[in-house]
């Protein structure tokens, strides 16, 4: 081998963690923009043309909005979308990664870290939700992220009030999905980070606050004029016929699509989180992809 | 774990003679079947070459996305006095038998305690349905490019990197799928460092010279590398019969090309992450663990490419088949990936239909197998095979 070679693989060996992540990066960004133009199912299930449109108040005020300053709406929905993709992969980084008190940015990426970035950028899970279905999910996920970087700082500092108000947005947002999710997740926090006897009555200020914010994201959803919206619709509504499910299969099918992404990115978070996690997260994940991937594209299978 | 008995060679040679003639006659049994491939492509290739006149320059009329050396063997079949449908069977049977003896030379040099595993191997890489159907009964010519790689191995086994090199230059010359082990090349060159990234130079360099007839005929003299990208993007579909991950995300063809490159980067990603680890890791190629490397590499690629055809996976069934007969622990992977594919060769030969629903279980019996390997060659790296710890050559 001449010198040079050595040399160079030499370099690239030592900076392979950044030239990673940096292929990663530029994977999640093509892969996106090469897509965000593209239009599946879920434009018809889930923004307009379908007879019990399944989203939430916010979600439709928001896209409302959005409409009347662009033509693009698939695109502009599709780079809210990716924007929960990058801020999820950035909480993640910060609640899972290697903690590293290296000052420059490179000495931060560590084996660790470069697979959470890969997972929570290119699972197939992720990219079916945001990039396939435009799904809001992700905004959700790093609303309640957010929440829970927050609510662990909280030891350090009384910070309860930002999970108690970016939970129920979560909630809100995706309606009445991510309701129950929050629900669980404020208890667990709560319990979880809050000193006994310290910040009590903070503590309480935040419950009082986080459910507050659940019962009027409930509230909103059910005040639209001339809606036929009721709570836990979503559950019972064939989001496709706008008829009640004609059974249980139908039902926990659409139950997994649902939540298929909550499903996806949190057993991952655990796996990395502990590693007895790992299989069953790719088990997840996979069936999640395989489900909702064969969901959007079956009818349109080609016959080559 | 290679055994150490030593059968007489006398019993071993008879063993291997009985086989070839089993396989001869396996192989024989399909020579008068006509399937559709042969029927809409190579019976025309054959055609456009042979009434295109006597000379070189008859490999001008070829039309097929083929290689040209495949096209140059057809313009050798248009000489010989036999039917073409035996003449391009008999092609591909011959690299059947070549593939064995490299599956055999392998292993007998991973097993060199053991002449029993090299006859195993020879025998078994013979009577392999997926084998025989693709040569005997479908016509194609995947044993070609994949006799080229494992005797490439063999030398890389053997540390003949130049000699490697050829190997590779001819299978990419034949067939562009030999690209699947071109992960585990450039990881082998970068970790071992064992050679100068100028012998790499030797694979085009074989391919022009592999291309030298239809240079002759009148080609471009760089057509060897030109042809090689344009058997890329010939059928737009994410998910063109390898039961792989694409089966659960089919797309239709308008959109294709949205999705294609971005599958493509994400097959990089998975083979990056992996490089990573190594690195990182420091984990060295030995002998215990390049089999499995190899494999993994190579079953990446067809695993998350998009259209892949249900023969892409052979390169990785038959080193799967080599790392069974190595560690008869590991026989359940090789079955796994060739019962998957099986419907579909059965499907080509017009002998089954093809359901949505036997599409569907290839695609969770594959997608199983894969994830299955995955975990296991994790498990390898971190702890060796049968639990000695990987360690530099």
């Amino acid at each position: 081998m001449l010198p040079i070679e050595k040399k160079l693989i030499t370099f690239l060996s030592k900076h392979i963690l950044l030239i990673g992540a940096a292929f990663i990066v530029l994977t999640a960004i093509i892969t996106r923009g090469f897509a965000q133009n593209y239009v599946g199912l879920d434009f018809h299930y889930y923004l307009y043309d379908m007879p019990g449109n399944g989203n939430s108040f916010l979600y439709r005020t928001v896209t409302a909005f959005l409409l009347s300053r662009t033509d693009r709406i698939v695109a502009v929905l599709k780079w809210l979308s990716y924007f929960g993709d990058a801020c999820v992969a950035v909480l993640a980084w910060n609640l899972w990664g290697n903690a590293s008190k290296e000052e420059t940015f490179e000495a931060k990426i560590t084996l660790k870290n470069l697979f959470l970035l890969a997972a929570v950028l290119l699972s197939p899970t992720v990219l079916l939700y945001s990039v396939g279905g435009m799904r809001p999910d992700s905004v959700c996920m790093a609303l309640i992220l957010t929440g829970f970087l927050f609510g662990q700082k909280a030891k350090e500092a009384p910070l309860w009030v930002l999970p108690a108000i970016l939970f129920p947005i979560a909630a809100a947002f995706w309606y009445p999905v991510y309701w129950p999710v929050c629900l669980v997740l404020c208890f667990f926090m709560l319990r979880r980070f809050c000193d006994k006897g310290a910040h009590r009555g903070l503590r309480i200020f935040a419950w009082i606050l986080i459910l507050s914010g659940l019962i009027l994201a409930a509230v909103l959803e059910h005040n639209p004029a001339g809606s036929a919206h009721f709570f836990g619709q979503i559950f019972v509504i064939d989001r496709a016929t706008g008829m009640p499910y004609s059974g249980i299969f139908p039902w926990t099918r659409d139950m997994l699509v649902l939540y298929g992404y909550v499903l996806g990115t949190g057993t991952l978070f655990f796996a990395f989180a502990d590693r007895r996690w790992r299989i069953p997260a790719l088990v997840v994940n996979m069936c999640t992809a395989a489900l909702f991937g064969w969901l959007q594209t079956a009818p349109l299978i080609p016959v080559p | 774990m290679c055994q150490k008995s030593r059968p007489g060679k006398c019993h071993l040679t008879i063993i291997m003679l009985l086989v070839t003639i089993v396989s001869l006659s396996i192989r024989y049994l399909g020579k008068d079947y006509m399937s559709g491939d042969y029927r809409s492509c190579l019976s025309i290739w054959y055609n456009q070459i042979k009434n295109a006149g006597p000379g070189l320059s008859a490999l001008l009329a070829y039309e097929g996305d083929y290689a040209l050396p495949y096209a140059f063997l057809l313009w050798i079949l248009c000489k010989l006095p036999v039917s073409p449908l035996y003449g391009i069977k008999f092609i591909s049977v011959l690299f059947d038998f070549l593939l064995a003896v490299g599956a055999a030379k392998l292993i007998e040099y991973l097993c060199p305690s053991s002449g029993r595993n090299a006859c195993i191997g020879y025998c078994v890489v013979l009577l392999l349905p997926t084998v025989f159907i693709n040569s005997a009964y479908w016509g194609q010519a995947d044993a070609i490019y994949s006799s080229f790689c494992v005797w490439a191995v063999y030398e890389l086994a053997r540390r003949r990197y130049p000699v490697m090199m050829i190997f590779f230059g001819l299978a990419f010359a034949f067939k562009l799928q030999s690209i699947f082990c071109l992960p585990f090349l450039l990881l082998y060159y970068w970790i071992e460092k064992r050679f100068s990234v100028l012998q790499f130079l030797i694979i085009p360099g074989t391919m022009i010279l592999a291309n030298m007839p239809a240079v002759l005929g009148g080609y471009p003299p760089l057509i060897a590398l030109q042809r090689m990208f344009f058997q890329v993007g010939g059928r737009p579909y994410m998910y063109y019969y390898y039961p792989n991950f694409w089966f659960f995300y089919q797309l239709p063809t308008n959109v294709y090309y949205r999705f294609n490159i971005g599958a493509i980067l994400l097959a990089v990603c998975v083979l990056l992450l992996f490089v990573v680890y190594l690195i990182r890791k420091n984990i060295h190629i030995t002998q215990a663990n390049f089999l499995p490397m190899l494999i993994w590499t190579s079953y990446s690629c067809a695993f998350f490419l998009p259209s892949m055809h249900e023969r892409y996976g052979f390169i990785s069934e038959i080193f799967a088949v080599i790392w069974a007969i190595k560690n008869p622990r590991r026989s359940t992977y090789p079955f796994f990936m060739i019962m998957s594919v099986l419907p579909f060769y059965l499907w080509a030969l017009d002998l089954t239909n093809n359901p949505l629903w036997l599409q569907a279980l290839s695609a969770v019996m594959n997608c199983c197998c894969y994830f299955a390997l995955t975990i296991t060659f994790w498990k390898i790296l971190k702890n060796g095979e049968d639990g000695v710890a990987n360690a530099s050559n």
